[in-house]
């Protein structure tokens, strides 16, 4: 309950009799604000008088009084009935508060701001509590904000919550002067002044009407720097290292500003921070007597408010384009409206043109254009514009997206479907779990890691990626064999320990335990599992290891003018097990030896054979060849020096492990070559007739063969490759001559003649790619029918065979080419796969002349060199050391493949026969109907249905029309 | 009672004069703009005669197992060759280095024909011979069936240079033809049936790539291997021999070819007749006027006059 006074004024003053003034509450409500209005007696000659009222429920809503005055003593200058004045309206008076700026950055060491109230103060002075904090980020400053510590600095208690404010009144229509804290900004309300008729009282002007006791206003200020963690409320000058410069803000009368200034406590920041800091400021209840202050709680400067642009469809956004800076005057920009008359004054001009805000943009087509050439036409068919009050379409002005759950609505619901962000995942994992190995998953091992307990891992194993570069990080997958050659220049650095040189890098023998530490990697026997399978290693020890060095051998030094070679001789070599390789040792690691300028114990070749059965793996079988490689290599010809090249060589197999598993599996694994009937690209089986004549002996590829030539061509080096079904070859290789070689052509001709026939042994090729031995129908024998004697000199026309090799220089008749003809039919399908089997093999002989040229460059070879000549009469083979100049001639062996027909074709009628199968300039009588014909259906049968019955059914349209128009009758 | 149509037909009204009149060369007049203007109108606006034309048809290729390689093995100049034409072989002497060759030719789709040539070529090499560019010539022989019997020697002319020493070269391409002039449409044309080197010679000259390459772009047609990826992988092992794997293969043609007379008149008719058609209405109805209203007079022979005179 609080007791106010208002100011009523008469409209004529009051005579004879005195006049008893009476108001109340016009539409008073249970929810609205609650007056009680004190009688008010006016004596004569008075023109107003002051009402006194007390009010309750200052936060209803607003309510209208209004008064009527009776004249006494039965005077009728004011009557009840008559003297009604207009109504007021009492409503709450709100005073304001701001910071002056709300908001600010500082890189300096003070910050200064004001605290400014909406009016002057009038009466009771208004003391404001200002409280220092800092705050992590902007979101909690506002939480703050909202929510601002408010008590008396004298009772101030730590962790003070603040009230909410009622609001106070303002009233206006009663005729009462504005006590309380005077406040002209606030609302007033002018209420109308009626028409005076006698002895009305009328209302007017202007009041704020108090309010009860009410808690605070708040103001808060955001001022900058800050990230250090929350204090605790004991001191609200203090937060971090920066201070408030007053704690309590007092207004005396006719302030209407106070300074604020926040400074730094002490030079602590040897680096660059940054600091949010967070001033609140508001009246307590306590502490202020004057409750306009004490109003509703506002918060001031909070900097996540963003601004909203108006929808441009109707509203200018950019009415002045010059107007760069929000709440200054831009120099030169007239229609700034933030300048005042004064800075217009001082300006010279205006900002012409699109950016003074007074540009319209002129195309060529408009008839006010002036901007230069324009076609003619624009001229003639000009367009008036005219302004239309429709802006166009725009899209809404998007508000900034502050949390992760709306990041996240609004990313997916628009996510563009291809990115650069990462999805896969960088380590390796598989996602298979499964404990059965399957074709394709990883191999795993078990391994000991530095903290001594069990990992699983993954078997790595050099492999080849890309175009032929080594991954010595490669995993070795379930079933899937590689080979794969890596090169390495040796430097002092790779003979160490650990480097891709040490046998110990690699699959160690299980129960090694020489020396005890560590244990080496094992392999599970199930996928995921934790059992390990055993490892063998052996370790062969090669004294040799030139096979693994790239030679530094060219191409002059072996096609030496003088030096002849024929045909080689086997040689199998044989590796002999290291001497420290017990199966319960170690290997040793890759060591250099500075005298020799040697690397021993060089890891130069490594085989695994992993065994499995069912979806286990049964054991690792390793075969590693170790060697000493020379650090250097030196080249043959001219005797420098270079860097050792190593060829390692890797490989994985995997094999079936039949030693220990049933009868049935028991068979020993013999590789097919395709079942039914053979695959292209498989090898071509042989056999020889058994001893018995009952059966055939399968000798697998090695009956039928070709030349494989070695790394320089010449058949000395040359070797045997299998022939392979479908795939016709060639191949041969280079033998060197002289011209003593060619004094025997006899000999010449056998030892040509032997080494070709050595390539064909066999007596039968199989007829299919899984024949059996004891059928001798299923293999077909190969025909060779030549039984030319070679040492017998074939006769020329009208030459004896005996002057024939007698000429010099050239030999008739060498078998220099050796031919299979292999014929083969389709003699089947199954599941759509041919099944095609070999019918016939026949192996025939090319006769050539070989000469020597006996002019030009290479022809000293003609002249002979008699000095070495060695007596061939006795023996089949010509040593090579004959010397002299010589020259090349080649040896071939060629394979083709001829498909038949698997049954005699029957006869047809020249007329009928089309071996080409197309349809002779598209004009063919099979394809009359071509889109009924299954030559337009491409050969499928649904489409050609497809297209039958649409033709049907066309024709069965026409005749339908026919029927019904009888055209014809 | 209701009135039935049980039949109608034409009535022919006949317009006569004599051979020098208006009328007769009114008559002649729409005879002429009539016929002649529709082969002008079908003959300006373009493609009026069909001068060429084009079918699909996959040619019937097969390789003919001769190959020429050359290897450049040094950066300075040393190369290695090998041919299946001997007289060559015996010519390059020390050069020549003897390869594995396979190849096959596979009929996929089991039309008859087939659709492509795998070939592993496997050259010896000793460590010190490094590979930096192939020249591998193919040669085939291809037939065309439909329209012009059409059969010749091709090529396929396989090349690649790396400034990285190789292991192997992988190819996969097509055996495309190229055509200068379009085919007949009839006949047989064994123009360009002739070998593309003379391997009976015994002289280095039939073997120069320069002479070999400018012959054969001088036909009008010919082939050429397109391909696009090939695959250059270095780093060759000890002892390994350089590999190359082709894939050559042999795709169905668009084939230009020169129509034969009846299909030339054939499509210039359609077009004639159907412009023909609108002026034949046309002029039709203006002769009809005409006459009709004897704007041009003639003597009318009407069998309506008939009936009255009889």
């Amino acid at each position: 309950m609080c007791t106010e006074v208002l100011v009523l004024c008469c409209s004529e003053a009051v005579v004879d009799n005195a006049v008893t003034v009476t108001c109340t509450s016009v539409d008073a409500t249970a929810g609205s604000i609650q007056l009680i209005f004190n009688p008010l007696t006016l004596q004569v000659n008075s023109t107003a008088g002051d009402v006194t009222y007390s009010f309750t429920n200052p936060t209803g809503s607003p309510v209208s009084a209004s008064c009527t005055a009776q004249s006494g003593g039965g005077g009728n200058q004011y009557l009840t009935a008559t003297s009604t004045g207009d109504a007021s309206t009492f409503a709450l008076d709100e005073g304001s508060v701001q910071f002056v700026p709300d908001t600010t950055k500082t890189t300096a060491q003070s910050v200064s701001a004001f605290l400014v109230l909406d009016a002057a103060v009038q009466a009771d002075t208004v003391t404001f509590t200002c409280a220092l904090r800092e705050v992590g980020d902007s979101d909690e400053a506002q939480a703050l904000a909202a929510d601002p510590t408010c008590v008396p600095v004298s009772n101030l208690v730590p962790t003070a919550a603040a009230g909410t404010a009622p609001p106070q009144l303002t009233s206006a229509g009663s005729t009462a002067p504005n006590l309380t804290p005077a406040s002209p900004a606030s609302t007033l309300t002018t209420a109308p002044i009626s028409a005076q008729t006698q002895g009305t009282t009328n209302a007017s002007s202007t009041s704020a009407a108090t309010l009860p006791p009410s808690p605070n206003t708040t103001v808060t200020t955001m001022v900058t720097p800050t990230t250090v963690p929350d204090s605790p409320l004991t001191n609200l000058s203090i937060a971090g290292n920066w201070q408030l410069g007053a704690v309590e803000l007092v207004f005396g009368t006719s302030d209407i500003f106070k300074p604020l200034d926040v400074w730094l406590l002490s030079q602590t920041y040897t680096s660059p921070v940054q600091e949010l800091l967070l001033v609140t400021c508001c009246a307590p209840q306590a502490s202020n007597t004057d409750p306009k202050y004490r109003g509703r709680s506002k918060v001031a400067g909070t900097p996540l408010v963003e601004r909203v642009i108006p929808n441009p469809a109707y509203v200018e956004v950019g009415p002045c384009p010059c107007d760069l800076r929000e709440n200054q005057c831009d120099t030169e920009c007239c229609c700034d409206t933030d300048c005042t008359q004064d800075d217009l004054d001082i300006f010279t001009s205006c900002t012409q043109g699109e950016f003074g805000g007074n540009h319209v943009r002129e195309l060529a087509q408009y008839c006010s254009y002036s901007g230069g050439p324009q076609e003619d036409w624009d001229r003639l068919l000009c367009v008036e514009q005219d302004n239309s009050p429709y802006l166009g379409l725009y899209y809404n002005n998007p508000s900034a997206i502050r949390t992760e759950t709306a990041f996240r609505t609004t990313y997916e619901a628009n996510a563009p479907p291809y990115s650069y962000d990462e999805t896969e995942r960088r380590e390796t994992v598989e996602t298979d779990s499964s404990l059965a190995y399957r074709y394709g998953l990883a191999t795993q091992v078990l391994y000991t890691d530095a903290n001594g307990e069990t990992q699983q891992g993954f078997l790595s194993f050099p492999q080849q990626t890309l175009s032929g570069q080594c991954l010595y990080s490669g995993i070795v997958r379930h079933f899937v064999d590689s080979n794969a050659t890596c090169l390495q220049m040796l430097d002092s650095s790779l003979c160490a320990e650990g480097s891709v040189l040490d046998a110990r890098e690699y699959l160690l023998p299980s129960p090694a335990t020489h020396p005890p530490c560590p244990t080496p990697p094992q392999v599970l026997s199930q996928h995921g599992g934790v059992a390990t399978v055993p490892t063998t290693v052996e370790y062969y020890c090669l004294t040799d290891p030139s096979l693994y060095v790239r030679s530094t051998i060219t191409a002059d030094d072996v096609y030496t003018f003088n030096q002849t070679s024929l045909f080689a001789d086997n040689v199998a070599s044989t590796m002999q097990r290291c001497a420290f390789d017990d199966g319960f040792t170690f290997p040793p690691t890759p060591s250099l030896n500075a005298t020799t300028d040697t690397c021993s114990n060089v890891v130069l070749d490594v085989r695994y054979v992993i065994s499995w059965r069912g979806t286990e793996l049964t054991g690792v079988a390793a075969f590693v060849v170790l060697g000493d490689v020379a650090m250097e290599t030196v080249a043959p010809d001219d005797g420098a020096n270079s860097s050792t090249v190593l060829a390692q060589k890797f490989g994985v197999e995997f094999s079936y492990d039949s030693l220990n598993a049933t009868a049935v599996d028991a068979t020993e694994v013999v590789d097919r070559s395709g079942n039914p009937g053979y695959d292209v690209g498989k090898v071509l089986l042989t056999g020889t007739l058994s001893l018995t004549n009952d059966s055939v002996e399968n000798m697998g590829s090695s009956g039928i063969q070709v030349w494989s030539p070695g790394a320089d061509g010449l058949c000395t080096s040359a070797s045997r490759a299998a022939v392979t079904f479908g795939e016709d070859t060639i191949s041969g290789c280079t033998v060197r001559l002289a011209w003593d070689n060619f004094q025997d052509c006899a000999a010449l001709r056998s030892e040509v003649r032997a080494q070709q026939e050595s390539l064909v042994t066999a007596e039968f090729v199989s007829r299919g790619g899984n024949p059996n031995s004891t059928f001798i129908t299923d293999w077909v024998p190969v025909i060779n029918n030549d039984t030319t004697d070679p040492t017998v000199a074939p006769t020329a026309s009208g030459l004896e065979a005996d002057v024939v090799d007698q000429l010099q220089g050239l030999c008739q008749d060498i078998p220099a080419a050796v031919n299979l003809e292999i014929l083969y039919a389709d003699v089947g399908k199954e599941n759509e796969f041919l099944i095609q089997e070999v019918v016939g093999a026949r192996v025939s002989f090319s006769r050539t002349l070989w000469q020597l040229q006996c002019t030009g460059v290479l022809a000293a070879a003609c002249y002979g060199n008699s000095s070495v000549l060695v007596d061939l009469g006795n023996t089949s083979t010509i040593d090579d050391l004959i010397t002299g100049v010589v020259q090349s001639f080649y040896v071939t062996s060629s394979v083709t493949f001829t498909k038949v027909p698997a049954q005699t074709p029957t006869p047809v009628k020249k007329f009928y026969v089309n071996d080409t199968n197309v349809c002779r300039r598209n004009a063919c009588w099979e394809e009359l109907f071509y889109p009924v014909s299954m030559a337009f259906a491409g050969g499928d049968f649904q489409l050609y249905q497809h297209n039958l019955g649409s033709g049907l059914v066309l024709a069965l349209f026409i005749i339908a029309v026919f029927v019904i128009t009888r055209p014809w009758w | 009672m209701a009135v039935v149509e049980v039949y109608s037909h034409p009535v022919l009204h006949r317009y006569k004069t004599s051979i020098c009149t208006k009328a007769t060369i009114f008559v002649f007049a729409c005879f002429l703009l009539t016929f002649i203007p529709p082969i002008l109108v079908a003959y300006r606006s373009q493609g009026f005669w069909q001068r060429e034309a084009w079918y699909r048809e996959q040619p019937d290729v097969s390789f003919k197992h001769q190959i020429l390689l050359l290897l450049q093995t040094s950066q300075t100049g040393d190369y290695l060759v090998w041919s299946t034409y001997q007289n060559f072989n015996q010519l390059q002497q020390g050069r020549v280095r003897v390869p594995l060759v396979k190849s096959r030719e596979e009929d996929s789709n089991r039309d008859g024909k087939s659709d492509a040539l795998q070939m592993t070529v496997q050259v010896p090499l000793l460590d010190t011979e490094e590979v930096y560019s192939v020249d591998l010539l193919l040669f085939f022989q291809y037939k065309l069936y439909i329209f012009s019997a059409f059969t010749m020697e091709c090529m396929a002319y396989l090349q690649h240079t790396s400034p990285l020493p190789g292991a192997d070269l992988t190819v996969v391409g097509d055996l495309r033809l190229h055509q200068k002039y379009p085919l007949g449409h009839t006949g047989r044309d064994t123009r360009f049936n002739t070998s593309i080197i003379d391997s009976t010679s015994i002289f280095p000259s039939a073997y120069d790539l320069r002479t070999i390459f400018e012959s054969y772009s001088d036909r009008n047609v010919s082939t050429n291997f397109q391909t696009y990826y090939p695959v250059w992988r270095t780093g060759r092992a000890t002892g390994q021999p350089f590999v190359i794997s082709a894939t050559v293969r042999y795709p169905e043609e668009t084939i230009l070819y020169k129509p034969g007379f009846w299909q030339l008149i054939k499509w210039g008719w359609v077009q004639y007749i159907s412009i023909l058609l609108v002026f034949l209405f046309v002029f039709d109805r203006i002769k009809t006027f005409v006459f009709e209203n004897q704007i041009l007079n003639t003597i009318v022979d009407s069998p309506t006059k008939k009936f009255k005179q009889g």
